[in-house]
C-alpha cells in the first residue's frame, strides 16, 4: 500500500478584486512507496511548491485529495491537521526555520512540546535524533551560532524528532554552499536506507539525483518520471539532465 | 524634484497610514491641550476673578509641565517614524535618489504633519479649552459665562511651539540621515539579538532601590519629613522600576527556563522563551509606561482628593463665618492684651450677640522643660481651651478633662520629661502628650500650630492664671455674622474695626481679618486649580502613554510577524497562536499597569501623609478616591489594549 497518495489534485487561485484565475496545478497523481526517496522537479513558477503545501496540508486542494496511510486529510478538522502534520509529517524548509528565541535543543523539542510529551520522553528521544544526526556538540548553541549547513541539520532533527512517516523537504539546499549541500543530501540518503520516507521538492539535478525517483512537473501536471533503478548518480544525474533538456525543448516547440 | 518629491512624501505617507495616523492624532491632541490651558490661563489671568490668580499661576505652571511632555512625546515617537521611513528610503537611495532628495522628502512628510496637526489640534483645542473653561468656573464657584472666543495671543504662542518642535525632529531626523549609509538603510532585515543574560546584582540593586523607596513610603510619620523624603522615595521607586524590569525579567524568565519541569510545558516553552525577547526589547518602554501611568495615578487621585476635601478643610479652619486675629507686638503685656482683647469682644457682640467663642485663645512664648513653665527660648506655646475646641472640632466632642489635667502636643511634648506640668504656680497632670498632633485638632498649618506646642486645658480659667508680666502675642475670635452679606462680611468687619480700634493696627499690631466665604474661594481656586492641572497633564500623559502602546504593538508586530509563520509552519494552529499572543501581550500589558497600582498601594500612606499639611483627610475617602482613579484608568487601560492588539494581531495573522 502506498504510504501517500495524490490523486487527481488541482488547485485554482483566484483573487478576490479580478476575474483573473491562475491554475497552479490542473491534475495530479501520483503515489509514494514506503521507503521511497522522491524529487519533484520544475522550474519556478511549475507548481511544485504549491504542490508541497497541498501534500502538507498546509495549503488544500481545488479538487482532488491526498491520503497519507490510506486516509485523506482533506477530511481532518483544522485542530486534527495541526497535530496530525506534527505527528506524521516533518518539514525541513529552504531558510531553516528555525526560531532565534530558542537554542537549538528547544527548536528540536518544539513538536514534541506541542504534543505534550513526557519529559523522559523527549530527552530519549532528543539524543537518539542528534547522535544520528552528529550534532550533539550544536544544542547548547543558538541557530544564529552556527553555520547554515548546521542550520539545516537541526531543521533536519526537528522534523525527524517525531518519527514522521514522510519528510518533506523544500528546497532544503535553496541556501547553501556546495558542501553542505552534499552533506545534507548525503544525510538524506543515509536516513533513506535506514528506511525513511522522503518526498523533496528541488530545482536541482544535482540534489534530485540523489533521490530513487524523479516526478517532473510543468504547467501544473507531472510531465514525465523517472527511477534510479541501479544506475550510479552520475548516470543518473546525466539522465536528469536529459529530461530537463527535453522539457525545455518541448515548451519552446 | 519639488513635485516629486511632494508626491513621494504623500504617497509614503499614505501607505503608512498605520504609522502616520496615530502619530498625527497624537499631535493634535498635544496642540489642543497645549492650547487650551494656555487659553484658560489668560482667560483667568486678563479677568480679574477672585481666585483667578491663583489659578492662573498654577495653569501656567501646568503649561510648562505640559510642554516638557510633548517635547518627550516628538522625540520618542520620531524615532518610530524613523524607523518605518528607513526602509522605504533605502528604497529610494536604490532608485537613484540622493540624500538631499531624501532631505526635501522628509521635510515635506514633516510639513503635511506640522500643518494637519496644526490645523486640527487648534480646531479640537478652540472647542475643548471652552470645555475646560466651564468646567473650570463651576469649581470656582463663578458664574458661568457661555460664549465663544478664540485666544489669538496663545494660539500663536501654541503655534509657535509646535513649529519649533517640528524643526527641532526636523534637523534630527535630517541629522540621522545624513549620518545613515545608504546601504544600511535598505537592511532593513535585522540581525538575531543575543541571548538576553541574567543579571542577578542589577536585579538585586532593583530589589534593593524599590524595597528602600517603599520602605521610605511607609515608615516616615513626620509630614514635614514626608514631603522631603517624598522625591527620594520617588527616584528610588523610578530606579527600582527600570532596574527590575530591564534585568529583573529577564533573570526570572531564566529562571523559569532553567525549571525544566515548568518549562518543558506546552503552554510555558513559547510564552517563556519569546517572552525573554520582548523583555530584552521591551523593558524600558514597560517600566516608562508603568511610571507614568504611576503618575497619573497619583496626579488625579491626589488633585481629586485635594479638591473633595475642601468642604471639610475650610469648616475646620474657619468654625464659624470669619476669624479675627489680633496680633499685638512682643512689648505688649497681658494686661495690654486682656484690655484690647475686651475691645474686640465689645465691637463682636454688636454683630453676634450670642457670640460662644468669647473666650480668646492666647499665645504665649516660653519653655516647658523638666515639667517647669519658663519664660525663655521664645518658643510658641499656643492656649487652647477644650470647649473651644469641642465647639469648633466634631471630632473632639468626645474629649473631656478634669479641672486639673491638661493635654500637650507639639514640639515641646517630649522635652517635658515628666507626667505634670507646673503653670503659673499651678501643678497640672499630662493626661496625653504626643509630637504628632493628634486627627480631631485639625490641619496642622492652621496657627502655624505645625511650629507650635499646644496645651489644651479644661477651661478658661485655666488662662486666666497667666501672669500680667507674660509676654502675649495673639488675640484670636471666632464669631459667626448672621446679619452680614457673606460676600462683605470681610470687608465689613476689616473696616468697623480699624475705624473703631484704631490701636488695632498702630504701634506693631496688626489685624487680619478672613471670611468662610473667602477662604473658600481661595482654596477652590488653589485646589480646584491643581485638579484643573491634574487632568491636563494626565490628559497629556495618557496621550503619550497610549502612543507609546500602539507603537510598540506596531513595531513587535512586525517583528513576530516571521517567528509566527515559523510556528505556523511546523504545526501550529491559527487559535493556537493567537492563543499565546493573547497570553503574551496581556502580561506586557497589564504588568505595567499592576506594577503601577502597587506603586500607588506603597505611595500611598506618605501622600496621606503630607496631605495632611494641607487639609484635614480621612484616609479612608482618599483610598476611595485612589480606588475609583484606578478603575477608571484600568478601563481606559483596558480599551488601548484592546484597540491595539487588535492591529498587533492583524499584523502578526497577515504573514
Amino acid at each position: 500500500m502506498p504510504i501517500l497518495e495524490a490523486s487527481h489534485l488541482r488547485k485554482i487561485y483566484s483573487s478576490r478584486f479580478s476575474a483573473t484565475q491562475v491554475e497552479a496545478l490542473s491534475d495530479v497523481t501520483f503515489q509514494v512507496q514506503p521507503g521511497e526517496f522522491i524529487a519533484i522537479m520544475g522550474e519556478s513558477g511549475s507548481g511544485k511548491s504549491t504542490l508541497l503545501n497541498i501534500l502538507a496540508g498546509i495549503d488544500r486542494p481545488t479538487a482532488g485529495e491526498v491520503r497519507l496511510n490510506g486516509s485523506s486529510i482533506q477530511k481532518l478538522s483544522k485542530r486534527e491537521l495541526a497535530a496530525f502534520r506534527r505527528n506524521h509529517l516533518g518539514f525541513i524548509f529552504q531558510d531553516y526555520c528555525l526560531l532565534d528565541t530558542f537554542n537549538n535543543e528547544d527548536n528540536i523539542l518544539l513538536p514534541l512540546v506541542l504534543n505534550g510529551e513526557r519529559r523522559s520522553a523527549m530527552t530519549e528521544r532528543l539524543s537518539s535524533v542528534a547522535r544520528r544526526l552528529d550534532i550533539t556538540d550544536l544544542l547548547r548553541k543558538y541557530p544564529y551560532e552556527i553555520s547554515g549547513g548546521q542550520k539545516q541539520r537541526v531543521a533536519v532533527a526537528r522534523a525527524m524528532i517525531t518519527g514522521p512517516a514522510v519528510l518533506l523537504a523544500d528546497e532544503p539546499t535553496g541556501a547553501l554552499d556546495s558542501k553542505s549541500s552534499e552533506q545534507l543530501l548525503s544525510l538524506f540518503e543515509t536516513l533513506n536506507r535506514q528506511g525513511q520516507t522522503i518526498v523533496m521538492v528541488t530545482h536541482s539535478s544535482k540534489a534530485a539525483s540523489y533521490a530513487s525517483r524523479v516526478l517532473f512537473i510543468q504547467d501544473g501536471r507531472i510531465f514525465h518520471q523517472i527511477f534510479k533503478g541501479d544506475q550510479n548518480r552520475w548516470a543518473f544525474y546525466e539522465k536528469i539532465n536529459d529530461t530537463l533538456n527535453r522539457m525545455a525543448g518541448a515548451s519552446h516547440a | 524634484m519639488l513635485k516629486i518629491s511632494l508626491k513621494l512624501a504623500w504617497k509614503t505617507m499614505w501607505e503608512n497610514e498605520r504609522i502616520y495616523v496615530p502619530f498625527l492624532l497624537g499631535c493634535a491632541a498635544i496642540t489642543a491641550l497645549i492650547y487650551s490651558i494656555m487659553d484658560l490661563q489668560a482667560f483667568y489671568v486678563s479677568n480679574n476673578l477672585y481666585g483667578g490668580n491663583e489659578m492662573g499661576t498654577l495653569l501656567g505652571f501646568g503649561g510648562m509641565v505640559l510642554c516638557l511632555f510633548a517635547l518627550f512625546f516628538f522625540f520618542y515617537i520620531n524615532g518610530f517614524l524613523m524607523k518605518s521611513r528607513t526602509a522605504e528610503y533605502g528604497l529610494f537611495t536604490v532608485l537613484g535618489l540622493e540624500k538631499r532628495h531624501l532631505l526635501l522628502i522628509l521635510f515635506w512628510q514633516l510639513l503635511i504633519c506640522w500643518a494637519i496637526s496644526l490645523v486640527f489640534g487648534l480646531l479640537c483645542g478652540f472647542l475643548f479649552s471652552k470645555l475646560m473653561l466651564l468646567a473650570s468656573q463651576r469649581i470656582l464657584g463663578l458664574d458661568v459665562v457661555l460664549g465663544f472666543s478664540v485666544d489669538w495671543p496663545g494660539a500663536t504662542m501654541t503655534a509657535l511651539f509646535i513649529s519649533i518642535l517640528f524643526i527641532a525632529i526636523y534637523l534630527y531626523s535630517a541629522w540621522m540621515i545624513t549620518r545613515s549609509d545608504p546601504l544600511e538603510l535598505l537592511r532593513s532585515s535585522k540581525q538575531a539579538e543575543k541571548e538576553p543574560r541574567s543579571r542577578w546584582i542589577l536585579t538585586l540593586a532593583g530589589l534593593i532601590t524599590l524595597g528602600a523607596g517603599y520602605w521610605l513610603a511607609v515608615t516616615t510619620e513626620d509630614p514635614i519629613e514626608a514631603m522631603a523624603l517624598f522625591f527620594a522615595a520617588v527616584i528610588l521607586v523610578i530606579i527600582g522600576t527600570y532596574l527590575l524590569f530591564i534585568s529583573g525579567s529577564v533573570t526570572l524568565l531564566n529562571a523559569l527556563q532553567k525549571n525544566k519541569r515548568f518549562y518543558y510545558k506546552t503552554s510555558h516553552f513559547i510564552n517563556v522563551s519569546t517572552m525573554k525577547y520582548r523583555m530584552k526589547a521591551n523593558a524600558a518602554s514597560l517600566a516608562s509606561i508603568c511610571i507614568l501611568s504611576t503618575m497619573i495615578l497619583v496626579t488625579i487621585s491626589t488633585t481629586f482628593g485635594l479638591y473633595s476635601n475642601l468642604g471639610t478643610t475650610v469648616e475646620q479652619q474657619f468654625p464659624k463665618d470669619i476669624n479675627i486675629a489680633l496680633h499685638l507686638s512682643e512689648d505688649h503685656n497681658a494686661a495690654a492684651v486682656n484690655e484690647q482683647a475686651a475691645l474686640l469682644k465689645q465691637s463682636i457682640a454688636k454683630w453676634d450677640p450670642q457670640n460662644e467663642n468669647e473666650t480668646l485663645n492666647k499665645i504665649v512664648s516660653g519653655s516647658l522643660k523638666g515639667g517647669q513653665f519658663k519664660d525663655e527660648n521664645n518658643q510658641l506655646v499656643e492656649f487652647l481651651p477644650l470647649p473651644l475646641l469641642q465647639t469648633a472640632s466634631e471630632l473632639a466632642r468626645d474629649l473631656s478633662l478634669a479641672p486639673s489635667q491638661i493635654m500637650v502636643y507639639g514640639k515641646q511634648a517630649e522635652s517635658i520629661g515628666a507626667n505634670t506640668l507646673n503653670l503659673f504656680g499651678k501643678d497640672y497632670e499630662i493626661v496625653d502628650s504626643s509630637v504628632q498632633y493628634p486627627a480631631w485638632l485639625g490641619p496642622e498649618t492652621q496657627a502655624e500650630s505645625s511650629m507650635a506646642t499646644l496645651i489644651v486645658t479644661a477651661s478658661e480659667e485655666d488662662m486666666e492664671s497667666i501672669p500680667a508680666s507674660w509676654t502675649l502675642l495673639e488675640t484670636f475670635d471666632s464669631p459667626s455674622l448672621a446679619s452680614m452679606d457673606p460676600a462683605q462680611a470681610e470687608q465689613t468687619v476689616l473696616d468697623a474695626l480699624q475705624a473703631e480700634h484704631p490701636s488695632f493696627t498702630q504701634g506693631g499690631a496688626s489685624l487680619i481679618v478672613s471670611s468662610q466665604q473667602n477662604a473658600y474661594r481661595e482654596y477652590s481656586a488653589l485646589y480646584g486649580g491643581l485638579f484643573m492641572v491634574g487632568i491636563f497633564v494626565s490628559a497629556a500623559i495618557l496621550v503619550i502613554l497610549v502612543l507609546i502602546l500602539y507603537y510598540k504593538q506596531v513595531s513587535e508586530g512586525y517583528e513576530d510577524q516571521k517567528r509566527f509563520a515559523i510556528l505556523q509552519n511546523i504545526g501550529l494552529e491559527k487559535k493556537q497562536i493567537r492563543k499565546l499572543i493573547n497570553e503574551q501581550t496581556l502580561i506586557l500589558f497589564f504588568l505595567p499597569l499592576g506594577v503601577a497600582a502597587l506603586h500607588l498601594a506603597f505611595g500611598f500612606s506618605m501622600i496621606v501623609r503630607f496631605l495632611s499639611l494641607l487639609v484635614l483627610t480621612e484616609p479612608g475617602v482618599l483610598i476611595l478616591m485612589a480606588a475609583i482613579c484606578l478603575a477608571v484608568f484600568a478601563l481606559v487601560y483596558l480599551v488601548i489594549y484592546r484597540l491595539t492588539s487588535r492591529v498587533y494581531y492583524n499584523i502578526v495573522a497577515s504573514a
